[in-house]
C-alpha cells in the first residue's frame, strides 16, 4: 500500500493554479464584451425566446404561460422577475439586471431573462412594447 | 479516537457502516445549508461535499461515489425536487465533482484544498454545461463562468478547510492510503 503524507499544499497545487488563472483569464475575456448601455431583455421559456422587451418603457408585465403567471416588471432601465410562484424564489432574490450579459435564471420554470450584446443576436430584433 | 474494529466486523461491513454513517452527514450538511442565509442566493456553499471529500480520504473512490450519488438522490427527494430540471442540475454537478475529485486524488500530486477546489469548480461548471445545453439550450448562460469560478473557488476552500480538520480528527495522525 502506498501511502502519502496529507498536507494542505503539494507542488502538483501549482500546476492547478496555473491552469486556474488561465481559465479564469479566458472566461473574463470572453465576457468583457459584457457591460455597454442595452436597449432590449430576452425572456426565454425552455429555450425558446418568447419576448424581447423594451427597457426604456417602464411596466409590469405577465408572463401567462406560467400558472400562476409570472410577474416581470420593468423600472429605470431595470428588469426583475418581480413576482414568481417557484419553491426557492431564487429568481426573485437576484433582483434587477441592467447591463449586457446580465441574466436572471429561474431552473423550476426554465425562465431565462438577459440582455443581449450585439454579437448574441444577429436576427433585427422585433421588440415587444405593449 | 474512534476504535478500529469494536465489534470484529468483517471490512466490507465497517465500509458499509462508514459509508452510511457518511451518506447520513452529507444529507444533514445539504438540509442544513438549505436553511443558511446566503450571501448571494446562487451561492451555496456546497458543504454536504464534505461528506464526499471524506469518504474518498478516509474509505475510497467507490465510497465517495456512492456517498455523492445517494445524498443527491435522497436529498432531492426530501426536499420535493426529485426528477425536477434543479434535480438534474445537482446531478450533474454532483457526479462531474466527485469524478474530478476521484481522478485528481488519484494522480497523488494535488493536495486536498485543490482536490475540493476543482470538485467545487467541476460542480458549478456540470451544473452551467447542462443548463446551458439541455435545460435553457443558450450559450449565454456561459457569461456565469467567471462568477462561477469566482464562488468555485471561495466554496471550494471552505469545504476543503473543514474536511481537513475533520480528517484530522477522525483519523489522529493520518495517512492516506490508496486501496
Amino acid at each position: 500500500m502506498h501511502t502519502q503524507k496529507r498536507t494542505l499544499f503539494r507542488p502538483g497545487d501549482l500546476l492547478f493554479w496555473g491552469l486556474l488563472l488561465t481559465l479564469g483569464y479566458y472566461a473574463q475575456w470572453v465576457s468583457s464584451a459584457s457591460g455597454s448601455t442595452p436597449a432590449i431583455a430576452v425572456v426565454e421559456i425552455a429555450g425558446t425566446v418568447k419576448y424581447q422587451i423594451d427597457l426604456n418603457l417602464d411596466r409590469i408585465y405577465s408572463l401567462d404561460e406560467f400558472d400562476p403567471p409570472v410577474e416581470v416588471t420593468v423600472a429605470n432601465r431595470q428588469i426583475r422577475i418581480s413576482r414568481n410562484d417557484c419553491p426557492q424564489r431564487i429568481c426573485q432574490q437576484m433582483g434587477a439586471i441592467s447591463r449586457t450579459g446580465q441574466m436572471i435564471v429561474c431552473v423550476p420554470h426554465k425562465l431565462l431573462i438577459y440582455i443581449p450584446s450585439q454579437h448574441d443576436s444577429e436576427e433585427p430584433v422585433q421588440v415587444i412594447t405593449g | 479516537m474512534i476504535p478500529k474494529n469494536p465489534s470484529k466486523l468483517s471490512p466490507a461491513e465497517i465500509w458499509e457502516a462508514r459509508v452510511s454513517g457518511l451518506i447520513v452527514v452529507g444529507l444533514l450538511l445539504f438540509i442544513f445549508e438549505a436553511y443558511l442565509p446566503r450571501p448571494v442566493p446562487w451561492l451555496k456553499f456546497g458543504l454536504a461535499n464534505i461528506a464526499t471529500l471524506i469518504a474518498l480520504y478516509w474509505l475510497d473512490w467507490k465510497a465517495a461515489l456512492t456517498v455523492s450519488l445517494f445524498r443527491i438522490v435522497i436529498g432531492s427527494f426530501f426536499t420535493g425536487t426529485l426528477f425536477t430540471p434543479g434535480f438534474f442540475l445537482s446531478l450533474s454537478g454532483g457526479l462531474l465533482a466527485v469524478l474530478v475529485m476521484i481522478l485528481l486524488f488519484r494522480l497523488r500530486i494535488f493536495s486536498l484544498l485543490t482536490v475540493s477546489i476543482a470538485g467545487a469548480l467541476a460542480h458549478n461548471a456540470g451544473q452551467l454545461w447542462v443548463a446551458a445545453t439541455l435545460l435553457f439550450r443558450n450559450p449565454v448562460l456561459w457569461y456565469l463562468l467567471p462568477y462561477l469560478l469566482l464562488t468555485g473557488v471561495l466554496t471550494g476552500v471552505v469545504t476543503g478547510v473543514f474536511s481537513f480538520w475533520l480528517l484530522k480528527r477522525l483519523e489522529g495522525d493520518f495517512e492516506e492510503g490508496e486501496k
